[in-house]
């Protein structure tokens, strides 16, 4: 088993910066999934260390090793591709086994190392079947056995679960995960799924652009953002543009065209800032608006007497998702919330309502003058 | 339904017509070989083996027999090969002049092959090669032959997925290995009906040979042509026969050997 290091990473395909002085090192054992819409340049990363593009400037290391301009066969990497790419003119057991045959494992211990493979990953009978004659989670499962017969020092999967449907997706995730902390295998896993990279990583690189815009654990992605396009990025959330008025450490207050609001940002954030207020739609609360002024009393509220954290609005949208009821509201100042909230009560279209969040779910990043390309990364993570 | 069962008797009705148009004139060929009459005539007058006799006994045409024969497993070995090799080049490395170097692979086939023949002939003259022996014979055959390899094989390698290759780097093989044991057997059943199609176009071709045939290198169509030209009996018939026949075995071989295993691997 071993680590990964990837030292000032570049990769040019004619003109296009694919990716641009990457560095990223994943402890021994620790899953990193690279999260980002498509041409971001994390699939073109994993087949640099995987050995199908050589790096134009920079080093990679596996383990102790540098293997920066090795070739694949000699990089000991298990990996699964997104098409799984089993060979279709092999059995399910010719396919698992090519690993280890190239490894001149002897006969009949390559029998037992199979079977054992295809036993683990629930595969066990169907050793003498052609891949056309398997289940897409079947398929996805001998990609896997492959790739983790030959003890790879590290895995890399890219999109693997991209091609199965969303039920059997959801449960290949919590899978992928106990085998991969079962075999303590160092992995990276390449996704546009932020929902998928939030449930398997340890940690998650999110990239944009051939570089990572920000590197951490899933709750620090989801909850502390660094950039307005991290934050838009993943998962849903309101974005709302402002200036700081007062920053007391990591306290924030920000006036926008909807009210001022009051959330917890970085201190280097400084008084007069340009910033993005980013509010989750599930941590909105939504009430109705007649007979709940006497419970607004013990709202907060600034020196000049308007309400934080509070906001009237008209419901223009409304949407049933089953487990939740998805709005949109009108707040004024041309600014439109989403919000998530269970379907009870719920409020019809036009229906006027008020939206209350707590300061310590309200998260302020500084806007970087990139909130031009949010939209347009908007429309890119929806595929 | 009315119209549904009234659709299927016309589809019935053309296709057996088409077939008709195109199997009749073999029947009547082979019907007129085992005529025991004089000439090649239909219907025939009797039934008898003489006129395949006579072709055995022939000893310009079973040399011919032979020599095309061994002319057609040279160019298919060499049109297979080098057709292959331009498909691999052609679909995955060139970049700009793809569609050019394909057209000038497959030019053979738009051009008639007679001023393919003259063509050849003036530029085997001007380098001096000229149509001794049969190195002309080979090379203009390979020439016709080339674009039907590099058409089969290069359409199941746009369809390749190229990360089979990669998976088999990955798991520890080198680009030989990966050749013989991954790519290989994949387009193999592409190479084999490309290399079937090489081995009848070459032993049925005519104007090439007509065209770049040596002294003392004349193979079959030719020689039956000379025959023909002054004699009009069964034997031409027979000959044909022969001819057709190989070629159905070959066609029955390929398709025992490789035929159906050939559309499993084409497919994912």
């Amino acid at each position: 088993m071993g680590s990964i290091d990837l030292k000032s990473l570049t990769k040019r395909f004619d003109d296009v910066v694919a990716v641009n002085n990457l560095n990223l090192e994943l402890n021994d054992g620790e899953l990193i999934a690279l999260l980002g819409p498509s041409g971001c340049g994390k699939t073109t990363t994993l087949r640099m260390i995987a050995g199908f593009e050589m790096a134009d400037e920079g080093t990679i290391s596996i383990g102790e090793r540098n293997v920066t301009t090795l070739a694949p066969e000699k990089r000991n990497a298990g990996m699964v591709f997104q098409n799984y790419a089993l060979f279709p003119h092999l059995t399910v057991y010719e396919n698992v086994a090519f690993g280890l045959e190239m490894r001149r494992v002897p006969k009949s211990e390559i029998h037992d190392r199979v079977m054992a493979i295809l036993e683990k990953v629930q595969l066990g009978g169907l050793d003498a079947r052609y891949p056309r004659q398997l289940s897409g989670g079947q398929q996805q499962r001998t990609a896997l056995a492959r790739a983790l017969v030959i003890n790879p020092e590290v895995l890399l999967l890219d999109e693997p679960l991209a091609n199965l449907d969303a039920k059997l997706r959801e449960e290949m995730r919590f899978y992928i995960r106990s085998l991969q902390q079962e075999f303590e295998i160092t992995t990276v896993y390449v996704t546009h799924d932020q929902a998928e990279a939030l449930v398997l990583a340890d940690r998650i690189a999110v990239m944009m652009n051939g570089v990572i815009e920000q590197l951490g654990s899933p709750e620090e992605i989801y909850r502390r953002p660094q950039t307005p396009i991290v934050a838009d990025f993943v998962g849903l959330t309101n974005l709302v543009p402002g200036v700081i008025t007062e920053q007391d450490g990591e306290r924030s207050l920000v006036e926008t065209r909807a009210g001022v609001i009051r959330g917890m940002g970085p201190d280097s954030l400084l008084n007069g800032d340009t910033v993005l207020v980013s509010v989750r739609p599930e941590t909105l609360r939504i009430e109705g608006v007649k007979g709940t002024a006497g419970l607004m009393g013990s709202e907060q509220h600034d020196g000049t007497g308007s309400a934080v954290n509070q906001l009237e609005g008209d419901v223009t949208e409304r949407a049933f998702l089953g487990n939740l009821i998805d709005y949109r509201i009108d707040v004024g100042g041309g600014e439109l919330f989403r919000v998530q909230a269970a379907p009870t009560p719920s409020y019809d279209v036009s229906e006027r309502v008020n939206l209350t969040f707590p300061e310590s779910e309200v998260w302020v990043v500084k806007d970087v003058g990139e909130s031009i390309s949010v939209d347009s990364l908007r429309g890119e993570s929806g595929a | 339904m009315e119209g549904e069962a009234r659709r299927r008797w016309i589809l019935k009705i053309s296709v057996t017509l088409i077939y008709l148009f195109l199997l009749a004139p073999i029947f009547i060929v082979v019907a007129a070989a085992f005529n025991s009459g004089e000439f090649l005539r239909f219907p025939p007058e009797g039934f008898s083996f003489r006129w395949f006799q006579r072709f055995l006994d022939s000893q310009p045409f079973v040399d011919a027999f032979l020599f095309s024969l061994r002319l057609a497993i040279v160019v298919t070995i060499l049109a297979t090969l080098i057709g292959t090799a331009a498909a691999f080049y052609v679909v995955r490395h060139s970049r700009r002049f793809r569609d050019l170097l394909r057209l000038m692979i497959i030019l053979p086939l738009p051009v008639p092959a007679i001023l393919t023949g003259i063509a050849l002939l003036i530029f085997f003259y001007a380098i001096g090669i000229g149509t001794q022996g049969s190195i002309a014979l080979v090379i203009g055959h390979t020439l016709i032959c080339l674009p039907y390899v590099f058409l089969t094989v290069s359409s199941v390698l746009v369809g390749f997925n190229q990360s089979l290759e990669e998976a088999a780097r990955n798991l520890g093989a080198g680009p030989w290995t990966t050749f013989w044991r991954i790519t290989l057997p994949i387009i193999k059943g592409a190479m084999i009906s490309g290399a079937v199609f090489a081995f009848i176009i070459s032993f049925d071709q005519f104007p090439i040979s007509l065209l770049l045939a040596g002294v003392g290198s004349t193979p079959l169509p030719l020689q039956l042509f000379d025959y023909l030209r002054f004699s009009f009996d069964p034997t031409a018939a027979a000959v044909s026969t022969i001819s057709i026949v190989m070629t159905v075995i070959v066609v029955l071989i390929t398709e025992r050997l490789v035929g159906l295993e050939s559309l499993y691997w084409g497919k994912r």
